[in-house]
């Protein structure tokens, strides 16, 4: 009977330890910070608390994805469910990996991939823990930390280690908690959305910084990237992805980078996959180019991009792709209602009348 | 010589080495108990036991006398 | 292999495990086999040899001066005792006071007007030589002595010598102290391993979260002495001694638990030193191994041997008894520091700073302990209550502090300037002004760092009361689990390790 007490007292006190253990990594883990420029690393964790076999499709990338799509007003206006499943700078090789991760709970989803990060090359440290870290552990987790290490991306990181114990890294943080670290695992309910000061404020006029570049020249991408680009669609071919690119219209004025881009389309489209390159068609969305933005680079847009963006995407996936209008009472689908109805609340005050029009795009504020 | 006799003559010495007129010693007395005691003048004491009574300690009993008692056992049977 | 890393900590968990799945009587083989790997994973392989000659030519020694002794033939003994001497003090001597010597050589040559210029050598010594080698030469002596029975079995003897978790600082163990446990059959005994686990996370806190985080400031103040001058010499100072003290008491405390999951009992090198209340004291409660080791080798018999005895004579009938009783033995003790500095390091820095400088105030104490006592008498000084105890403690500590100065910064002249920056201290507003911020620990890394040692105080004055351990072991179940929990998460949050940190160079681990 002791000994059996001793087992017992042994284990419950390990399990208790584990469980510790994953709670304050939870709270010590770097989530990004939450300024006029900036939102918390929360859409990775919160595409696992979707409801299994509901999203119509899944919008993975960088940056590119969580600027420009906002999840509740396609559902506003098409009763569409896509989540963003971004994170900051998040590496083109990872994808493959990704959309491995999305099929396993969300297998009937279309997949969208942002294609806008090809031409960066191999990322650091950080990046990958906004990638990784909120993702559970499986086999897929294992490989893809390890085939993104050996090949460069977080390669600064000392020891492979830290990125299935971040608790390596981030242990020093314990100096910067904040209230929104202890409350990791509340989700905003946003469904990716942004609402950082700057993007509902901020305007850059970013016509200055474009010169009139040739916007179709082609220069081919980075070894980095071909590989990249390579992998995701052997990947595709061999589990035979329902897949869409696309290029958001980065306006960088940067005639390389834009070149890049018209490569890799013409090489994805060679390989009998669609690419949607918006980099020509800011026309077609209604974006104006002096108002839609939020910084001078031309990366990533406002809230009133965003609206645009999200419009004409949605549109498009519905003409395309057939999802059905899911808005209104389908208990499956009630965090969506949720969401869209606090997020057109939140940004009703920095819009102009007849902004978020659904049905039209483009229209009012140009 | 009987243990009283050696008794007297090492009172002797413990109160010539640790210059103190009024040192009693017994069985049980350690250096825990003379403020003086430490391991720096146990050797000069053993020094002054072994001169008092013609005899040596080897290495063996140096570093294992516990007590006042086991130093007089000791005394005793060296000069068996 | 860093003892405070993960793989030492799966090293140690495997060999625990294969440890208490053995049969009871090879217990000890696998102990053997732990230390190879243990010394595999830790320093270059081919210095194994050293050691291996070492153990040999013990192993040889040692049955042979007990043979001789039994047989009574006193010169053969005293032949083996010192070849087995010479060959393991020249090892030793040669891997790392080669250049002590040749330096000096040198310098002599050079004030000769001879100038030499013989080119130091670049030997690597075997993990742990400079303390198995003085469990070595005390088995050795002891075997001669008579004190304990000669090891007849070479691979026992190779455990004595190379019992891994002596290998990286010590204690040095004498054969009597581990005999009858080093080889005896161990049962497995879950209280015993959890008290040694305690241990060991508690040397762990006390590397990783205090002394890691105490050497980031010292490091700062003394890598620049220029701008970090007056008052930060002493912080510096001050903390370099709690930061040495946690180092290696803390390392003491991962070896002594990890022994003693294996149902050893390795003997103590710390006795909550900062307690002492004289310099003799506290080297009675500061690396007590070697001062115990120097004091039955080296101190007794030097005090015992003829010359010495002779000497006394002399003193005695010129100059009187007093000087009799005080002069022989500060001059063996000065044998014994003069040791003590060179064990520490071939430099004159660390003869004068270690060795020297504890003599001479050992000595001084000595001397000068009657006119002390006149003067608390005269003063009316209360010896009995807590704020003398105090004053002692702080004074040992001022003193010891010099000591370490020396040791840490290296260079006999490089400590003098460095004393001299901090003389006549001028700055006193750095404690107020938020400058104690900027040494490399922000506000609330510094603030944490005064946290744990005023945690290391409390368990130091529990640690008056008996084993801390124990204590806790007599709490309620909730309370001992928050201990546990909090030490255990404290090392991850707190801990200095990771991206970021370099790992905390273990002072001792160079010997």
């Amino acid at each position: 009977m002791r000994t059996l007490y001793k087992i017992v007292k042994t284990a419950v006190f390990t399990l208790l330890l584990i469980i510790l253990f994953r709670v304050f990594t939870n709270i010590l883990i770097n989530k990004g910070t939450f300024d006029e420029g900036n939102q918390y690393q929360l859409r990775m964790k919160e595409f696992y608390d979707e409801v299994p076999g509901t999203l119509d499709a899944v919008y993975i990338g960088a940056s590119h994805v969580y600027t420009y799509w906002q999840a509740p007003i396609a559902w506003n206006s098409d009763g569409i469910a896509v989540f963003p499943f971004s994170s900051g700078s998040q590496p083109v090789t990872a994808i493959p990996f990704l959309i491995e991760e999305v099929k396993k709970t969300q297998p009937q989803a279309l997949i969208i991939v942002n294609i806008n990060q090809i031409t960066a090359t191999d990322t650091d440290a950080n990046t990958v823990h906004w990638l990784a870290d909120t993702i559970p552990f499986s086999k897929n987790k294992w490989n893809m930390i390890k085939s993104l290490y050996e090949t460069g991306d977080g390669d600064d990181a000392p020891d492979i280690l830290e990125y299935f114990f971040p608790m390596i890294r981030f242990h020093s943080r314990w100096n910067e908690l904040t209230k929104q670290d202890i409350h990791f695992n509340q989700s905003d309910g946003l469904k990716g959305a942004c609402y950082f000061s700057d993007f509902f404020k901020k305007e850059v006029d970013v016509s200055q910084n474009y010169e009139k570049v040739d916007l179709n020249k082609r220069v081919s991408l980075s070894q980095y990237g071909c590989v990249a680009l390579e992998n995701i669609l052997n990947y595709c071919d061999a589990e035979k992805v329902n897949i869409l690119f696309v290029i958001v219209p980065q306006f960088t004025g940067d005639e390389r980078r834009t070149a890049q881009y018209n490569s890799a389309q013409d090489y994805i489209e060679s390989r009998g996959y669609t690419v949607l390159n918006l980099t020509q068609q800011t026309g077609d969305l209604g974006l104006d180019i002096t108002q839609d933005y939020l910084d001078l680079v031309g990366k990533h847009l406002n809230i009133h991009g965003a609206i645009k963006f999200t419009n004409y995407l949605a549109d498009y996936l519905v003409d395309h792709y057939g999802f059905e209008n899911k808005r209104g009472g389908n208990p499956m689908y009630a965090s969506w209602d949720e969401a869209g109805h606090l997020y057109s609340e939140m940004i009703e005050p920095y819009l102009t009348k007849g902004e978020l029009d659904y049905g039209e795009y483009g229209a009012g504020d140009s | 010589m009987s243990r009283t006799e050696i008794y007297e003559k090492l009172t002797a010495v413990f109160q010539d080495v640790f210059d103190d007129d009024g040192i009693e010693i017994n069985d049980s007395t350690t250096a825990a108990d003379i403020e003086d005691w430490d391991s720096l003048t146990h050797i000069m004491l053993l020094s002054a036991v072994e001169d008092e009574f013609g005899i040596k300690f080897d290495m063996k009993a140096v570093q294992g006398l516990k007590d006042v008692g086991a130093m007089v056992n000791l005394i005793g049977e060296l000069l068996a | 292999m860093s003892i405070t890393s993960l793989p030492f900590l799966l090293f140690f968990a495997a060999t625990l495990g294969i440890y208490y799945i053995l049969p009871k009587r090879y217990q000890w083989v696998g102990l053997f086999v732990f230390s190879i790997a243990f010394f595999h994973f830790s320093a270059a392989d081919y210095t194994i040899l050293y050691a291996v000659m070492a153990v040999l030519v013990t192993t040889l020694c040692a049955g042979r001066i007990a043979k001789a002794k039994t047989e009574g033939n006193s010169r053969s003994a005293k032949r083996w005792l010192a070849l087995g001497l010479v060959v393991n003090l020249g090892i030793l001597a040669t891997l790392k006071y080669s250049n002590f010597v040749i330096r000096n050589v040198n310098f002599a040559a050079t004030l000769a007007g001879k100038p030499t210029d013989i080119p130091q050598l670049d030997l690597l010594a075997p993990l742990g030589i400079s303390f198995y080698t003085m469990s070595v030469v005390g088995y050795l002596l002891d075997v001669y002595w008579g004190i304990c029975p000669a090891q007849t079995n070479l691979v026992k003897t190779a455990l004595f010598v190379g019992y891994w978790p002596q290998l990286t600082s010590g204690p040095i163990a004498r054969y009597n102290e581990v005999r009858e446990q080093l080889y005896t059959e161990h049962k497995f005994d879950s209280r015993q391993i959890a008290l040694g686990m305690q241990r060991m996370l508690w040397g762990i806190f006390k590397k990783l979260v205090i002394s890691a985080r105490l050497a980031v400031v010292v490091d700062t103040i003394y890598g620049d002495t220029v701008t970090y001058g007056g008052y930060y010499i002493w912080l510096a100072a001050v903390l370099f001694m709690f930061q040495l003290y946690t180092d290696f008491s803390g390392c003491m405390d991962i070896i002594l638990g990890a022994s003693e999951c294996y149902g050893i009992r390795l003997p103590e090198n710390f006795r909550t030193p900062f307690f002492s209340r004289s310099v003799q004291e506290y080297w009675q409660r500061w690396h007590i191994t070697l001062g115990a080791w120097l004091k039955d080798y080296i101190l007794y018999p030097v005090l015992r041997s003829r010359a010495w005895k002779d000497m006394t004579k002399w003193i005695k009938a010129h100059w009187g008894k007093k000087a009799a009783k005080q002069i022989p033995s500060i001059l063996g003790m000065l044998c014994v520091w003069l040791l003590m500095g060179l064990w520490h390091g071939g430099s004159w820095n660390y003869v004068l700073g270690m060795g020297v400088w504890f003599w001479f105030l050992i000595a001084a104490a000595q001397v000068l302990e009657p006119v002390f006592k006149k003067a608390i008498a005269l003063l009316k000084v209360n010896t009995e209550c807590f704020s003398w105890h105090l004053f002692q403690s702080l004074r040992v500590f001022a003193l010891a502090m010099i000591g370490n100065m020396f040791f840490r910064l290296n260079g006999f002249m490089k400590t003098l300037r460095v004393i001299k920056a901090g003389l006549f201290p001028d700055n006193p507003e750095i404690f107020f002004d938020g400058s104690l911020f900027k040494l490399g620990l922000d506000g609330p890394n510094f603030i944490l760092m005064v946290v744990s040692l005023f945690v290391l105080l409390i368990v130091s004055l529990l640690q008056e009361k008996g084993s801390v351990r124990e204590q806790i072991a007599r709490q309620n179940l909730p309370f001992r689990w928050i201990i546990w929990y909090g030490l255990i998460f404290g090392i991850l949050i707190f801990g200095m390790y990771g991206p970021g940190y370099n790992a905390a160079d273990f002072i001792y681990q160079g010997f």
